[in-house]
């Protein structure tokens, strides 16, 4: 074949002679194209299962692990959780608003074809500094992008994190992450069942949007992908609140074998994954597939990306049931294929056959496999250390837009639809309470790119520790994650070193904590003609559990003591290397403040994190305008340092001092805990010459990102 | 008992919090009816909920509000049945002609949710009975096309007959006079951008939307 061809089709000439060799033949054109959706990085992870096989995929609340089109865990007995994190961030870099869109229309098709309701959407943020004006381009299309969308199809977004760095300068990180509740009976997969059964198309029309999409992601962003915003699909939210809809009614009346939903590779990948995965073949007919132009070809009919759109298999007569229900929410619907025993993927059209090829050869790519390689080339400039006396140093972290409020991109959200929301956005981690359950569900999803470079195990593993910290921190249990993986190119071997070191260290902070992994994607290729990312895992974790109390985020009265769980080491600050991690010690911390707030001794309680002790200062004042009187357990020259410091496994407390006696007993000698002040109304007291009244906290809280964003 | 319906359009998505504050917080019976009927069930009150009905092409509630149900809908009206609109449903009951003005897109242009604080300027109505006038309360907000807006000559009307019942303390979407949520004439029925269904329990941040519910079951009970 010419191989001009074969490169429109971003395949390889190693892959192609692959091809030729396993079917010992040329393939023709349509067969050419579902090779090159199915063997991209997007649908086979050719370079990425080798490190994703290691890890922790177990435990006992796993019902469905990674594999499927979104990770299930149990609730109750009769009540299952459904969650994924997925990117989009090639889409959102050249087209940000229907990049931004389709991301969180693709990650909530996931949730709903597994069976289960979503109920609320997440979304890691990294962009370059907010001076760029670039990146403020950028941000301010992937946010209305994700309101106009998630608003819209009538599921909220409750959270998430917002980050700056420049190496997210040509390739900006967008991360969603849904959540849905489904009863035990609903949960459906995509595994093909019978032979016989009818496949059946159901949603959008299908157009020429998104061609190539698969192969587009698995490449790098040069000034050639740049001009293909032709391959960035165009999301029609209304068609996708209509779909879940219809979707979720089919699988309560029972009428389905599988499903899948067409997203990465449409129908190619749809198709040939629910056929592959029960050992089934398939044959499809195109004349029937529902088509918004009349002479789309079959190498774009199997190729396009046309969004809102599924793949079901029914159950013996029950077609005509499925077909009324479709009529009901005016959607379309075509039988287009039946399920055969053949193991072929077989492709009719005008009455000729214009492909056949094993379904086995397309679901297994030859693996990409270069040696890992160390390699410190993206170790990140230390931190600034703002200069001035201390009041100085305060004044520029609380005036630091990265630690302002992100309200400006909240507030865009619905984050109040479906009544389940206890905690508003803005706090790291967000509270959801289960209608007729006494249960709760935690989220949050974070990332830090920075820390990964600095050390890519250590990196992933604070990371995960932080979620932890934060899902704790309101009285839940760590239940299980979901990630996405954004790195550079896979072929590189640095990028080799990162992916294999990133997934060790996950795998050994999970297998303790007993986390296991029920979902996730992988994002390569994030390389621009300059620069690469940082590599940075996001991590989606989700905590479960029965609460005796809500604690309110800030300080709710005058007169709490104000303590830090934890051992805070203010040396480490400012080093080329990462605070230390004990895991031993962040389960043990984290099961003492889970008991501390079942046992109701605790006033608050916010995990430390990014930004240290002031960071968690900052928060609770401007939550509760409520300020503090500090004593500083330091001497002057290490007052910055403590308060700014990144050690981990800490919390910011509070309690009556009633309770001091029972909380040294709660705590006694297995953790240092140690009182910094107490609460005051109206300032914040650090020391004689550093007070700010809280007034003056909220209000450069509230403007230092937003009068980025409005100017 | 008291009895509700919502009205269930293509691209409503409010309608499940709406059937639930109303039958599992307020305990009053609520059935859903689909916008394809011209027949309502025997119902005390119609709730047309928010979302995005027909993914608010056109203009918001345009589409809506050529549904065969809302022909029905104002023949009920008509003869006093009382109908409330929110959000999405307050854009269908003004794009109908049901209430008087239009709700453009709020000055920003930008999407906003948060939780609000509104006054209530008229408790003499079947919606906002139990509340004390200038009441002030907490109810959240989610919208673009929000902002209120009428003729000089149609607002001294709506005025003078007392039909604005909610106004904004700190107005956020340009909406005249603060306009949060009014009524038609015969005040049986009401338009209002923020979500009571939303704020019906304190875990969610505010319970001040039940006493809505609350009214609307004491007017009907008054009424019986």
């Amino acid at each position: 074949m010419n191989p001009e061809i074969i490169k429109q089709f971003n395949m390889s000439i190693a892959d192609y002679n692959e091809i030729v060799k396993r079917l010992q033949r040329e393939p023709n054109m349509v067969e050419l194209g579902l090779f090159s959706a199915m063997w991209s990085e997007h649908c086979s992870y050719r370079s990425s299962k080798e490190f994703l096989k290691r890890l922790p995929t177990h435990g006992k609340r796993v019902v469905t692990g990674p594999g499927e089109n979104a990770g299930v865990i149990s609730i109750t007995d009769d009540l299952y959780l459904s969650f994924k994190v997925e990117s989009h961030n090639h889409p959102s870099a050249v087209e940000p608003f229907q990049g931004a869109a389709t991301g969180v229309g693709g990650i909530i098709r996931d949730i709903f074809t597994m069976g289960a309701r979503p109920i609320a959407s997440y979304d890691s943020l990294c962009f370059d500094l907010p001076d760029n004006p670039r990146a403020r381009y950028l941000l301010n299309g992937v946010v209305e992008g994700i309101a106009y969308y998630g608003n819209c199809v009538g599921v909220p977004t409750l959270g998430g994190e917002t980050r700056f760095d420049s190496c997210y300068e040509e390739n900006p990180l967008i991360n969603a992450m849904t959540i849905g509740i489904l009863p035990k009976s609903s949960l459906r997969s995509s595994e093909a069942k019978h032979t016989g059964s009818n496949v059946i198309y159901i949603g959008a029309k299908t157009g020429r949007d998104g061609l190539h999409g698969a192969s587009f992601a698995s490449g790098v962003l040069d000034e050639e992908a740049q001009k293909k915003r032709g391959s960035v699909q165009v999301g029609d939210p209304f068609l996708e609140k209509l779909l879940i809809e219809a979707t979720l009614q089919i699988i309560d009346e029972d009428l389905i074998e599988a499903i899948q939903d067409m997203g990465a590779a449409g129908l190619t990948s749809s198709s040939v994954e629910m056929a592959g995965k029960g050992n089934k073949g398939m044959r499809l007919n195109l004349d029937e597939v529902p088509l918004r132009e009349n002479d789309l070809t079959p190498v774009e009919m199997m190729l396009s990306e046309s969004q809102e759109r599924m793949l079901l298999i029914s159950k013996p007569g029950k077609e005509d049931r499925i077909k009324e229900i479709l009529n009901h929410w005016e959607l379309d619907y075509a039988i287009i294929g039946v399920i055969t025993d053949t193991g072929l993927m077989e492709i009719q059209y005008h009455d000729s056959q214009v492909a056949s090829v094993p379904i086995e050869e397309l679901l297994n790519p030859p693996i990409t496999s270069v040696p890992p390689v160390q390699n410190h080339s993206l170790t990140p400039p230390p931190l600034i250390i703002p200069g001035g006396i201390l009041k100085e140093k305060v004044k520029q972290f609380l005036q630091d837009p990265q630690f302002g409020s992100k309200r400006w991109i909240f507030e865009q959200y619905d984050h109040t639809l479906l009544t389940n929301t206890v905690n508003p956005p803005g706090i790291g981690a967000s509270l959801i309470r289960i209608k007729d359950t006494d249960q709760y569900i935690g989220v949050t999803l974070i990332s830090n790119g920075r820390n990964s470079a600095i050390d890519p195990y250590i990196g992933v593993q604070t990371t995960i520790a932080q979620c932890a910290r934060r899902i704790s921190a309101l009285g839940l249990t760590p239940s299980a994650i979901t990630n996405c993986l954004n790195f550079g190119d896979p072929n590189q071997p640095h990028t080799r070193w990162e992916l294999s070191q990133t997934v060790e260290g996950m795998r050994e902070i999970l297998e303790a904590m007993e986390v296991p992994v029920v979902s996730g994607n992988v994002s390569l290729y994030n390389e621009g003609i300059h620069k690469r990312i940082y590599p940075t895992p996001t991590i989606g974790m989700v905590g479960l559990g029965s609460l005796s109390a809500i604690l309110p985020v800030g300080f709710p009265q005058e007169g709490l003591i104000v303590a830090v769980v934890g051992k805070t080491n203010p040396s480490n600050y400012n080093n080329d290397t990462l605070p230390a991690l004990s895991i031993r010690e962040e389960i043990l911390h984290q099961n003492l403040i889970r008991s501390g707030i079942q046992t109701n001794l605790l006033t608050s309680c916010l995990s430390i994190d990014r930004g240290g002790i002031i960071r968690a200062l900052q928060q609770c004042v401007v939550y509760s305008s409520m300020g503090i009187e500090c004593e500083f357990p330091v001497d002057t020259t290490q007052q910055w340092p403590y308060l700014r410091c990144e050690s981990n496994g800490r919390y910011l407390i509070s309690y009556q001092s009633s309770n001091e006696k029972a909380i040294q007993e709660l705590f006694s000698d297995k953790v240092p805990l140690t009182v910094i002040g107490h609460t005051i109304p109206n300032e914040l007291k650090l020391d004689r010459a550093t007070q700010f009244s809280v007034e003056k906290i909220v209000n450069w809280y509230q403007h230092s990102f937003k009068d980025y964003m409005e100017y | 008992m008291i009895k509700f319906g919502v009205i269930i359009f293509p691209g409503s998505n409010c309608d499940l919090d709406a059937l639930y504050a109303i039958g599992k917080v307020a305990k009053q019976a609520v059935i859903p009816i689909w916008h394809k009927e011209t027949q309502i069930p025997d119902v005390d009150c119609i709730v047309l909920p928010g979302g995005f009905s027909y993914g608010d092409y056109l203009r918001p509630g345009a589409v809506a509000s050529r549904s065969p149900v809302i022909q029905t809908i104002k023949r009920y009206a008509v003869n006093g049945g009382k109908v409330i609109g929110i959000c999405n449903g307050f854009q269908v009951l003004v794009e109908a002609n049901l209430l008087p003005g239009v709700l453009l897109t709020k000055q920003s242009t930008r999407f906003i949710s948060r939780i609000v604080t509104l006054e209530v300027v008229n408790n003499q109505t079947p919606f906002s009975n139990l509340f004390q006038k200038n009441q002030l309360i907490r109810i959240p907000i989610a919208h673009k096309d929000g902002n209120y807006f009428t003729d000089p000559a149609s607002l001294r009307m709506i005025q003078q007959n007392n039909q604005v019942v909610f106004t904004y303390q700190d107005n956020p979407n340009g909406s005249i006079e603060n306009i949060a949520g009014l009524c038609n004439r015969e005040k049986n029925v009401l338009g209002l951008m923020p979500h009571p269904e939303r704020a019906c329990e304190s875990i969610t941040g505010t319970s001040d939307g039940l006493l809505v519910f609350q009214s609307i079951v004491a007017a009907c009970k008054e009424a019986k």
